[in-house]
């Protein structure tokens, strides 16, 4: 099968086999920041934005993908830089081995778009389908609400 | 990934139009291929506290909410189903297309499996137009993990007594029970101060792994005992 689909705003011709998932394609085509973990839906490492909707990329098919807009945690980059959340999580201390953040960041970019100051509940309801094995989670919150508290700050 | 299947055929229902959630004249009609956000968000505008609305709320991760379809939680009933009690204590029904044609009760699909073969869920209808007082509890080792039981216990309150009761549970031997013989006892009645006891529900549970089948037992009693005065204590 073949077909497009844009990724963090470039379009992207793509080859696939029927049973291929978002995930395998993404990964495939350069797109490395998308993390491979259970492949079972169960630990939000390769969350993506598709069409704006939160999904774990190895629950979609990538049939089921095309013509639609892709956006990993790289896209969330503004103007060259780092986006409020990457720079959060950098700050807070929040990042360790750094496999989980991608998919830690896309949650909470959904999670801030829906609710721009969470409490820490519903930060904590937010992220229910990440897993982290470093951190423990806590500095992960701190960045959550840090990167809250910047964005309503500056936008 | 390793040891994948070859597959011939891949066919995509996005596009066959059942994935509308409409919410009017005091039923909602869930398209089969509508995702569990789409159920939730539509039915949360009306209904809030709805029964519905607070299980689809806990279910998993707001990115599988994304993906997960109400057809397809009811057609394969996993573990992690989170619509099933709900959907059976309200008497909801479910309209099937194929093999088998026809509108049928949740209870009866879910409880027949032969039901389901070679169809499609095109829409599940559930009233909700009853005021119901109602308790929804969903028991894990952790949130995230597949809940090992779910408790729903309905009331409906007139006055100081109960005119209607429904309680129901997930996860036990035969996968679901609705407790009828309780919800029979406390109809008509007002008895703030029952205690359901593992042998008054009924049911056995299987064993899993960390949690023998009694204690769970034990815990779904608990639970349906403070649904039951939850409810009640809510309306007194």
């Amino acid at each position: 099968m073949n077909g497009t689909i844009t990724v963090n705003g470039t379009e992207m011709k793509i080859d696939f086999d029927p049973i291929d998932t978002l995930l395998d394609v993404l990964r495939n085509n350069g797109h490395t920041e998308v993390k491979r973990g259970c492949s079972k839906g169960e630990c939000g490492t390769c969350l993506i934005l598709l069409d704006d909707l939160l999904v774990n990329s190895c629950q979609v098919f990538a049939a089921t993908a095309l013509g639609k807009r892709v956006t990993t945690s790289t896209g969330l980059n503004e103007d060259g830089r780092p986006h409020t959340i990457h720079e959060a999580f950098a700050d807070a201390g929040a990042v360790q081995c750094g496999f989980c953040t991608p998919g830690m960041v896309m949650a909470t970019h959904s999670l801030l778009r829906e609710s721009p100051d969470p409490t820490e509940e519903e930060i904590r309801a937010g992220l229910v389908g990440n897993l982290c094995r470093c951190t423990g989670y806590v500095k992960i919150i701190d960045a959550v609400k840090l990167a809250s508290k910047r964005m309503r700050e500056h936008g | 990934m390793r040891n994948r299947p070859r597959v011939g055929t891949l066919a995509d229902l996005s596009g066959v139009g059942i994935h509308n959630v409409q919410v009017t004249d005091g039923a909602a009609r869930i398209g089969g291929a509508a995702t569990f956000t789409n159920a939730e968000n539509s039915l949360a505008v009306a209904h809030p506290d709805h029964i519905l609305v607070k299980a689809l709320h806990d279910a998993c991760s707001p990115a599988l909410r994304n993906r997960i379809t109400f057809g397809g939680s009811l057609a394969l009933f996993p573990p992690w189903s989170s619509v099933v009690g709900p959907l059976v204590a309200l008497d909801a029904e479910l309209t099937l297309v194929g093999a088998t044609n026809g509108t049928f009760p949740v209870s009866d699909y879910v409880g027949n499996r032969e039901l389901g073969e070679k169809t499609a869920i095109t829409e599940v209808c559930v009233d909700v137009s009853r005021e119901w007082e109602s308790h929804w509890y969903r028991f894990g080792s952790t949130h995230f993990n597949y809940p090992l039981f779910t408790v729903v216990v309905l009331t409906e309150v007139n006055g100081r007594s109960i005119s209607d009761c429904r309680i129901v549970l997930t996860g036990n031997r035969g996968r679901f029970k609705r407790l009828v013989q309780i919800e029979d006892e406390i109809r008509g009645t007002n008895r703030p101060d029952i205690t359901v006891t593992p042998a008054t529900l009924g049911t056995a549970f299987p064993d899993r792994q960390g949690f023998g089948g009694q204690y769970l037992a034990h815990l779904a009693s608990v639970e349906v005992t403070r649904g039951l005065r939850g409810t009640q204590r809510s309306k007194s």
